[in-house]
Order: structure tokens, then C-alpha cells, then sequence
């Protein structure tokens, strides 16, 4: 391959982590169950306890299936990274192929392998349960999230997600797909594990379920792999219904298109972690009944809607 | 040739090794999980070589119907391989402790059953606590249960008449 390749490669990985990094930091200041630093001290604290876990050794549980336990952080930040891949943070520095948001809603999947193994791989039977937990979610979030995001892909005529950000310079899609949005937001809250549909990683749970067993450089790669997906689904979100890089009308001019797409991808994140601490977690059978049964269908007549808006609105 | 066509075919090479490499391992690996995951990467072979032929939405629903089919269908294993009564042929779906390429391979762990799956097996096969039951012509003495023969004789114990096993009414029981 080329320089190019490499160069590309290398930056998403840098800004992925400086992502992740942000919501770790959101994290500590609106979920109060991360203990620790208050205020300003949390702007640091993700760093200490990064240094806390790396020199903690990678410690292995007893007769584990070694090459699952083992390879699963690296598939987790393999996945996330080639579905970083995927995000246009301006119209210049964007990878526009036809297909990007299909492409990112797919790269989901492979992160949920990364989970099944890693609870398979421990050989216990938390970890046991939490990979059962992890395959049944993969089918309860996709579908939802597939309907979910069709409304935007219906309403500028295309997959890429450059042109999606480009038909909202009027109007963002949020204001006539509301509905839309939140249910894009239930669904991507299934899909990186966070409260209230966490229960493949529960702590009070399942001691941690698939990430029970692990420790040290492993368990950081792994933290940091579903900061980044949640930094990720964010950014998908700020493209798909909050206009990616145009700003407000009015006062678009005061920022650059990036500094737009960070803001907005920061609240979605403080939203989506401020949802998870106002709502007591879904024990798992709750959570597919309320993905198969409430938010499909919502998700139909949302597409439905949709369909009649831009059949009325448009010329 | 130039050095783009060169470096497609080498990615072509890479792609198919991985393609049938996987679907080879499926068959030769003793773990159900893995033999799942193993049928996904070699699917997921293909989906590069559709990216190969710049067929991207192909490459992508291939991706997408694997990685989700896969998943299940290993969600459908293990829940039909956690046997409720115990923990059935653990060994065989966990133990890939075998060194290197051996964890692969087509021989049973080594070793005796555990316990628990020998006497689940022997109850399901005589039928609800029967003890097992004596073939036919075995002899035994009224006192050493243990002490088994194909013929009539003398214990070598106690010295008693070997009687036949069916002529005992508990059908020869172990006494323990």
C-alpha cells in the first residue's frame, strides 16, 4: 500500500482516540456511578486510570479459549476504526463512496463478535451468558437501527452520507424527522452497550460479563473501543438528522464546518449518557420485547410518515 | 505486468487462502464456536474479493448477512449445547488447550468423561434409575456383587455357588 494509506490510518486512529477521550470525560461529569474526579480534575483523570490499567499487567482467567480472549480487544478496535473510517467530519475531508451509511450501520456487527468472543474466550459463565446476551443483541439492534436510519437516506436520495449532510443546508432532517432521531438514539444506545440496554456488560449484573475476566492494557482497549463507538454513533447522528457541518441558520459563519460537527456530536453524547443515567437498565428479555415490538414498529410508521412528508413537500 | 496488477493479484491470492482456509478449518476444528466463527471469515473472504471486483454493496450484505447469520446460528449452538443437568461434553466445546495447531484438530480431548455427562448417560439409557441392567449369562455371588463371571462357579471372595445375576431381584445392585 501506500504512504496515503498509512497516513489515513494513522490519523482516524489519533482522532478516535481523542474522541473517545472527550466522552470519557463527559462520561465522569454526568454519570455520577463513574467515581472519581469532579470538575475540571476529570479533564484529566481518564489519563490516570489509562496509566492505572497499563501498568496492571494483562492478567489471563483459568484454561481461557486463548486466541478469542486475547484477539478480541484488537477486533473491537479493528471495527472501530474502519467504521471511523466511514464519518465525514467536513465536505473536504470526507470519504465519499455511495454507500457510506450502510457500510457503517454493517461495521456494527463485527464489534458485537468482538464482545461474543471475549465473553466465550473467558471460559466462565459470566462471560458465557454475556456472549448469549451480545448475539441476540446484534439481531434486536440492527434491524431497528437499519429502519431507523432510512429516513434520512429517503429524503436526499442516497447512501453516502456526504450527500445526506449536503441535503440538509437548508433544513435539517430533524425538524420534519423527529421521531427519526429518536429512534435512531434507542438504537444506537443498543448498539454500543451503554444504559439502559447495556446488559451484555452489565456490572451489578454479570460482574461485567464479557469484560469480567479482563485486566490491564486489554481491559483499556476495550473501554476505549466503546467510548469511540459511542463517539461514532454520535457523529453518524449529527450527519444523519442535525445537518453534519452546516450550522444553525444565522450564525453558521462563527465556526468552521468541523467545530459544528464536534459540537453537535458532543451533544449527542452528553444526551445519550445523560439518557442512560435518568433510566433504570432494561433487563435483557424486556430489552428485545421492547426492540422487537415497540420501536420496529414505530420505525415502519416513521418510514411511512416520511414517505408521505416527501411525497407533499417536495415538487 | 505492472505493480497494480501484481499487488490485485496477491490480495486476490490472500483473499482466497483466507476464504478457504476458513471454510477447511469449520470442518477440522472440534469447537462448535469456532467452527462458526471460522465459516464467518471465510465469508468474509468473499465479501473482500466482491470489494476486489468493486462490487462495494455486495461486499457490505455479504459482510452484513454473515456476520449477523453466524452470530446467530452460534447463539442457537450454545444455548442447545448448555445442557440444563450439567455441564455436557464441556471438554469438547472448551478445552482448546492443545498446543498450537493441535487445538485444531479431529481427535477427542484425552482424558475420562467428567462425571456428571457419564452418569446422565447411563440414566437416560436404563431408563429412570434402573441400575444397569446384567447382560444376558452373567453369574454372580449373592454376597460380592461385585464379582462378575460368563459362567457358573465359585466366588473367588467367599467360595459361595455363583448364581444367576437376573435371580437376584435388584438385578445385581452395587450396593453403594
Amino acid at each position: 500500500m501506500n504512504a496515503g494509506f498509512l497516513d489515513t490510518a494513522l490519523l482516524t486512529l489519533a482522532w478516535l482516540a481523542a474522541g473517545a477521550y472527550g466522552v470519557a470525560v463527559l462520561e465522569r461529569w454526568i454519570v455520577p456511578a463513574r467515581a472519581g474526579a469532579r470538575g475540571v480534575h476529570a479533564l484529566l483523570q481518564p489519563l490516570s486510570s489509562a496509566a492505572r490499567l497499563l501498568r496492571a499487567g494483562n492478567p489471563l482467567p483459568a484454561r481461557p479459549d486463548s486466541a478469542l480472549f486475547r484477539s478480541a480487544p484488537l477486533v473491537a478496535v479493528a471495527t472501530v476504526a474502519l467504521a471511523a473510517w466511514a464519518v465525514p467530519w467536513s465536505p473536504t475531508a470526507a470519504v465519499d463512496t455511495p454507500i457510506t451509511l450502510f457500510f457503517f450501520v454493517i461495521l456494527l456487527g463485527p464489534f458485537v463478535v468482538a464482545l461474543a468472543n471475549a465473553g466465550w474466550g473467558a471460559n466462565g459463565k459470566y462471560g458465557l451468558l454475556a456472549s448469549m446476551r451480545a448475539a441476540s443483541h446484534l439481531v434486536a439492534y440492527e434491524v431497528v437501527l437499519g429502519f431507523a436510519i432510512l429516513g434520512p437516506a429517503m429524503a436526499s436520495e442516497s447512501l453516502s452520507l456526504v450527500r445526506i449532510a449536503q441535503a440538509q443546508e437548508r433544513l435539517w432532517f430533524v425538524v420534519w424527522q423527529p421521531l427519526g432521531l429518536v429512534l435512531y438514539l434507542v438504537s444506537v444506545l443498543f448498539a454500543v452497550y451503554r444504559r439502559p440496554f447495556d446488559t451484555p456488560i452489565a456490572g451489578s449484573e454479570l460482574a461485567g460479563g464479557a469484560l469480567a475476566e479482563y485486566g490491564g492494557a486489554r481491559l483499556l482497549l476495550f473501554r476505549a473501543a466503546l467510548s469511540a463507538l459511542l463517539f461514532l454513533v454520535a457523529a453518524v447522528g449529527a450527519v444523519t438528522y442535525l445537518g453534519g457541518w452546516h450550522g444553525p441558520p444565522g450564525v453558521a459563519g462563527l465556526l468552521p464546518g468541523s467545530a459544528w460537527m464536534l459540537l453537535k456530536t458532543y451533544a449527542l453524547v452528553a444526551l445519550l449518557l445523560w439518557v442512560g443515567r435518568r433510566t433504570p437498565r432494561f433487563g435483557h428479555d424486556q430489552m428485545l420485547r421492547f426492540s422487537w415490538k415497540v420501536v420496529l414498529p414505530l420505525a415502519f410508521v416513521n418510514l411511512a410518515a416520511t414517505g408521505i412528508l416527501i411525497l407533499v413537500l417536495d415538487p | 505486468m505492472s505493480a497494480s496488477v501484481l499487488a490485485e493479484w496477491a490480495l486476490f491470492l490472500a483473499l482466497s487462502a483466507v476464504a478457504l482456509g476458513g471454510s477447511a478449518m469449520m470442518l477440522l476444528t472440534m469447537s462448535m464456536y469456532r467452527a462458526g466463527l471460522f465459516l464467518m471469515v471465510s465469508f468474509l473472504g468473499l465479501a473482500g474479493m466482491f470489494f476486489l471486483l468493486q462490487a462495494d454493496l455486495l461486499a457490505v450484505i455479504q459482510i452484513m448477512m454473515n456476520v449477523g447469520g453466524m452470530l446467530v446460528m452460534i447463539l442457537f449452538m450454545v444455548m442447545l449445547m448448555i445442557d440444563p443437568g450439567g455441564e455436557m461434553m464441556w471438554d469438547m466445546k472448551r478445552q482448546m488447550k492443545l498446543p498450537g495447531p493441535g487445538a485444531f484438530s479431529m481427535s477427542m480431548p484425552r482424558g475420562a468423561p467428567p462425571v456428571a455427562e457419564e452418569s446422565a448417560a447411563t440414566a437416560h439409557a436404563g431408563h429412570a434409575g434402573d441400575a444397569p441392567a446384567a447382560p444376558e449369562g452373567v453369574w454372580t455371588c449373592p454376597m460380592h456383587s461385585e464379582v462378575r463371571s460368563d459362567e457358573p462357579g465359585k466366588c473367588p471372595k467367599c467360595g459361595m455357588d455363583l448364581v444367576p445375576a437376573e435371580s437376584l431381584g435388584t438385578g445385581g445392585s452395587q450396593g453403594e
